[in-house]
């Protein structure tokens, strides 16, 4: 294990990343405390973390509430995911009570939670975000869907999807986690993409061969590219090493590692 | 010395080998530190005849000769064909192909792939097979030919001189019940490529089928694949091993 931060700077924010169990496999390292030691082994600063469980909870605010609960005692360490399903009894209240514990932003689950991105639910909980003063995070996927249980049948989120939405709010910021290597594909997509406010986390992008990384943070600017890991569903140093690779300057390569997280996340960021 | 035990080069728009895919990997190498990548060209698509895979492996030979230090070739053939043989013959004994890659055409352990299988045997080289233990319908349905570890061992048990390498642990599929079925082929080895990086992956497998028949590879997918073997709780030795050792004692058996 690398402790990254003689690299990127001792403000490496992960925004990818979950404590708690997934019912299709065993997670391990998936405690508070045991997220703590991987980011000390790794130099990260802090971690964006969502609750595993509450994914496929009927009612995913109790995950919420142990998240809250898990990681009070590392609360320094940890910016919090409110996940929410639109579609279910009482969201509302769930996201002022996230709000009141500090939780950083909202994090939907649009498959697993059968609700579609262009729907009237979802424009709801949007709103709602951003009134909170909260971005949406939206993950792509959980696991890949070539070595799913049986029963996790559920589609990968289309990147497009994310992008009529944040079109449909424009002052809203949004996470696009774990989102595929070849996307945008054209010019009017990345256009597009321009002319909204979404930021896009960089695990599952290559900063070799044909180098999508580097192409998203020419074509998006380098201040909306987030770096994450996906721990512990994924290992963590495939991350650190793409942005070791990429063919960035020094100042680019802390913006990814952290500050735009930062900027996100921290209302405090940039007062000076 | 690293060596990737399974990586590709591929055609360029004009049906040649696309020097700047095989340029990128070299430098992908040197940022990671990988010393030679084992490669084949891969045909996807329509019915695989002669002329597609002695092209693709025209395209290998034109890679290991633009790096020869840096890429030894597999010989790709569909083995059904009246005329794999014949190209395994020339790729191996007159140009130097370390072993052979087979993809989705057959089963491993299908009938038709046995003359391959006995070849390989006899000349002691490695046989690479895309392989995985794919869940969703879709993956399937494009696929139905993939082999998974249960084809291995069944191959393995007919084979049992054969150095079959199971293809990408990573590289989509159920992991984990793949590892279960290979602890009953103990003569099949797994190689650690593909996009899934999944925590624990490389630390299960050498739980179940030991470090000795782990292979590090990486499928194109550089950052990751190096990744996992860092953070995987081996020892060094192990990981040595894993990462070329393993592979090279492979190599040493040949006897072509």
């Amino acid at each position: 294990m690398t402790d990254y931060s003689p690299l990127f700077g001792s403000g490496i924010i992960d925004c990818n990343s979950y404590i708690g169990h997934w019912p299709f496999r065993r997670l391990r390292r998936n405690t508070a405390a045991e997220l703590v030691a991987m980011m000390d082994q790794f130099g990260i600063w802090k971690s964006c973390v969502a609750s595993a469980e509450a994914i496929l909870y009927r009612d995913c605010h109790e995950g919420n509430k142990a998240l809250y609960e898990q990681t009070r005692e590392h609360a320094d360490r940890f910016w919090l995911y409110a996940t929410l399903n639109p579609l279910y009894a009482g969201w509302e209240r769930d996201l002022v009570q996230c709000v009141d514990w500090g939780f950083r932003a909202v994090r939907l689950y649009p498959a697993y939670h059968n609700c579609r991105l262009d729907s009237p639910e979802a424009d709801r909980i949007v709103r709602a975000a951003h009134e909170a003063g909260l971005p949406v995070s939206i993950s792509c996927r959980v696991e890949d869907v070539r070595q799913r249980h049986w029963m996790d049948r559920f589609d990968d989120v289309d990147p497009l999807d994310v992008l009529c939405l944040a079109e449909a709010h424009p002052d809203t910021r949004f996470i696009l986690l774990e989102s595929l290597l070849g996307w945008p594909h054209n010019a009017e997509e990345w256009r597009r993409m321009r002319d909204t406010q979404v930021y896009v986390e960089m695990s599952r992008m290559t900063a070799l061969m044909e180098r999508p990384l580097e192409i998203m943070s020419w074509e998006l600017g380098d201040d909306r590219v987030l770096f994450g890991t996906g721990f512990p569903f994924k290992t963590p140093s495939p991350a650190f090493l793409k942005l070791q690779v990429l063919d960035a300057e020094e100042d680019a390569k802390a913006r990814i590692a952290g500050e735009n997280t930062r900027r996100l996340m921290d209302p405090e960021a940039g007062k000076g | 010395m690293v060596i990737d035990c399974h990586m590709h080069v591929r055609a360029g728009v004009d049906g040649s080998l696309d020097e700047q895919y095989c340029d990128w990997t070299i430098e992908a190498g040197d940022l990671l530190g990988i010393d030679r990548f084992c490669v084949s060209d891969l045909q996807l698509t329509g019915e695989l005849r002669y002329d597609d895979f002695h092209a693709a492996n025209g395209r290998v030979s034109a890679a290991v000769a633009r790096h020869p230090d840096r890429y030894c070739g597999y010989c790709f053939v569909n083995p059904g064909d009246p005329k794999a043989l014949d190209e395994i013959h020339q790729r191996v004994r007159e140009e130097g192909f370390i072993g052979i890659k087979l993809y989705n055409q057959y089963f491993i352990d299908d009938p038709v792939v046995e003359p391959v299988l006995r070849l390989a045997s006899e000349w002691q080289i490695p046989v690479l097979v895309h392989a995985g233990y794919l869940t969703d319908a879709a993956s399937k349905a494009r696929q139905p030919r993939t082999s998974n570890a249960l084809h291995f061992a069944n191959a393995a048990r007919r084979f049992p001189e054969a150095m079959l390498i199971e293809g990408h642990i990573g590289g989509g599929g159920d992991w984990e019940w793949s590892l279960k079925h290979l602890r009953e082929a103990p003569s099949v080895y797994l190689d650690t490529s593909g996009s899934g990086i999944d925590e624990w992956m490389i630390d299960r497998c050498v739980e179940e089928i030991g470090a000795e028949r782990l292979l590090f590879a990486t499928d194109m997918t550089m950052e990751g694949s190096v990744g996992k073997i860092l953070d995987a709780n081996l020892s060094e030795s192990d990981r040595k091993q894993i990462l070329g050792g393993n592979f090279q004692a492979l190599l040493d058996r040949r006897v072509v």
